[in-house]
């Protein structure tokens, strides 16, 4: 289980250090970074935002089936 | 990746007088100035007015800017008046692309009646000024929204999908209360769970899109307002859920309550939206995609999009629906 | 045959209120005492949006504290006698238009002392007592379904408030717009849609009860 959160939780800072490490104008900050580029950081966001609320619902999906599997096991 | 389709950003200057002779930077966006040379033609047009006219000359500085000279027609205008044209700039690869009101027309001099000669625009290239298309796939070019536009094949699906899914959860909540089966209970929370889920991921997505385009992060809007509130009714009913302890009891009354949810959800996501004024596209009495929202470029994405999401919420639904049997089956053992 | 039980019904529900004086003394000290405190707090003639707006948050909570009781307070016994005598449509409808009334009353003492204290800017008085009526009926068609799903799970009044709330936001919402437009003394034109919104959705919300209320009413 902490596995995976340290798993997902890689996945997201690889996410957000892949937005962020795009040229930047000299006045940074998020406005700056999402409306460049003809706001195509917009769609990446968004994107990303439902990848990982999939991953995270699958994730809790297999923890739930992972205890089921023990209490197999234990049967 | 398609890219998008060309447009105008911007134009410098903004303001012009009336029979000046002006030179604008017109900056484009996705153009192809360089690779159409010489086929380069610019237009002021003023619609009010039906008033064309052309660019002298026009010079290529590089693929995203032009500078054109334009003679401003000497029109009538008073002189606080103002009036707007718009930026037609032609080319063989990109076709028409034109900036709305770019820029503002007044009257400097203090002669009102500046002379009247609208025949002076010249008219030999008017008849060039034909609705010509890109010569390549793009998605279509809009002012705000620029390439975040594809947004559509995500945030709009999630939506559909939670549609798709809610509606499930209503007819098993039907299903139960004719047969009294407690395994159409199971697939009816258990779709409303996937829809909620689905429900929250358009939120949240809609809120990141809204703040980069409309400016914040919530906005006052019918559809957003509607989204929220059955959001929390399906959250009411979860917890209506989790206070009943006797199944069959628990079933009854939540697939109650869900018929009504689910009134409610058509209410608020159907048909308030059609009777106010949303800043989505497709409200105010105005149903669905029409041509202007959506053209064939992205339908040809959007349509097998939202069959894909569906697909894959059906599938979560499908997995969570065998693992609650499973506990069933442990919990009963 | 329903009408008759509706009506016998109806006038046990007189009846009780009549012998625990207490409650519906209590929702009047309620609404004079917030009404009182608005006036305290604000000692002026207030802003329309204000006006309107406080007016039907203290309607909303009576409605929660009136209605609360029409099947919460009824002990399980007494629902299975009564499960016995009358058909399910009976019992919802009786309840409907019993809390109607009581919400009609009260909304009425509410104007009453709204006026009395806060002042009266109403230019259009018999559109803001439809809306009054429309939306005491929204909220008695609403709540006494939603309380008899509440008496159901456990008798639990805060579940009550969990379960109504979001299902009233498009009734309170459009019935505030309507009276501030009553206030605000514009014409019937700009009111219609409201007026037929509102009649909609107690046509909803009325069918709905018809027809789901007998599956919670079932004896188990």
């Amino acid at each position: 289980m902490i596995k995976k959160i340290i798993l997902s939780l890689t996945f997201i800072l690889a996410l957000i250090i892949n937005i962020s490490a795009q040229p930047m104008n000299s006045a940074s900050g998020l406005e700056q970074t999402m409306v460049s580029g003809g706001k195509i950081y917009v769609a990446i966001a968004v994107l990303s935002v439902i990848l990982v609320g999939i991953f995270f619902y699958l994730f809790s999906i297999d923890a739930k089936l992972r205890k089921l599997e023990d209490k197999a096991k234990q049967d | 990746m398609v890219p998008l389709g060309s447009g105008i950003v911007a134009v410098n200057p903004k303001v012009a007088s009336v029979s000046d002779t002006i030179s604008v930077d017109i900056k484009g966006y996705n153009t192809h100035f360089q690779e159409a040379g010489s086929s380069i033609k610019a237009w002021l047009k003023i619609d009010t007015l039906k008033l064309i006219s052309c660019a002298t000359s026009v010079s290529v500085a590089n693929d995203q800017s032009i500078t054109a000279k334009f003679h401003v027609p000497s029109i009538k205008l008073s002189k606080n008046d103002y009036l707007f044209a718009d930026v037609v700039v032609n080319d063989s690869k990109d076709g028409n692309v034109m900036l709305d009101e770019a820029i503002r027309i007044t009257n400097k001099s203090d002669d009102t009646l500046a002379a009247m000669s609208s025949s002076a625009a010249s008219s030999n290239c008017i008849d060039d000024i034909k609705n010509t298309k890109a010569t390549y796939l793009h998605f279509p070019y809009r002012s705000i929204l620029y390439e975040s536009i594809r947004n559509l094949y995500f945030h709009v699906p999630m939506w559909f999908t939670m549609m798709l899914i809610i509606t499930i959860s209503l007819v098993y909540s039907i299903k139960y209360l004719r047969t009294f089966n407690l395994n159409d209970d199971i697939i009816a929370v258990e779709a409303s769970k996937v829809g909620i889920f689905f429900g929250v991921l358009g939120l949240i997505t809609g809120s990141i899109w809204a703040r980069f385009t409309w400016g914040a992060w919530w906005v006052n809007d019918v559809k957003v307002n509607g989204a929220a509130v059955t959001l929390l009714i399906y959250f009411a009913y979860l917890i209506l859920r989790n206070s009943i302890d006797d199944e069959q009891k628990r079933a009854r009354i939540a697939a109650v309550y869900s018929i009504i949810a689910f009134t409610m959800l058509v209410l608020f996501l159907i048909i308030f939206p059609r009777m106010n004024d949303s800043l989505h596209p497709g409200n105010g009495g105005n149903p669905g995609f029409n041509k202007y929202d959506l053209d064939s470029s992205m339908r040809m994405v959007f349509y097998p999009a939202v069959i894909g999401w569906c697909l894959l919420g059906m599938w979560i639904l499908n997995i969570r629906i065998r693992m609650n049997r499973i506990t069933k089956y442990f919990f009963e053992k | 045959m329903l009408l008759k039980e509706v009506k016998s019904l109806i006038k046990k529900e007189v009846a009780l209120e009549i012998r625990q004086k207490y409650a519906f003394g209590g929702l009047l000290l309620y609404v004079i005492s917030t009404v009182f405190i608005c006036y305290l707090s604000f000692k002026r003639v207030i802003e329309p949006p204000v006006y309107v707006a406080l007016f039907w948050i203290i309607m909303l909570f009576a409605a929660i504290n009136a209605i609360a009781k029409s099947f919460l307070s009824e002990s399980r016994g007494l629902q299975l006698y009564f499960y016995s005598l009358a058909s399910p449509e009976a019992v919802i409808l009786s309840k409907i238009i019993y809390n109607l009334v009581l919400m009609l009353l009260l909304s009425l003492i509410n104007l009453f002392f709204y006026i009395l204290f806060l002042g009266n800017i109403i230019q259009d008085m018999p559109m803001f007592l439809l809306s009054l009526i429309l939306g005491s009926f929204g909220f008695s068609s609403v709540m006494s379904m939603v309380s008899a799903i509440a008496s159901k799970a456990n008798h639990n009044v805060t579940l009550m408030a969990i379960l109504s709330f979001p299902i009233l936001i498009p009734l309170i919402m459009t019935v505030i717009r309507f009276s501030k437009n009553a206030i605000d003394g514009l014409d019937f034109s700009v009111n219609y849609q409201y007026i037929v919104m509102l009649v909609g959705l107690n046509v909803i919300v009325i069918a709905l009860a018809y027809i789901l209320f007998p599956y919670l009413w079932r004896n188990e």
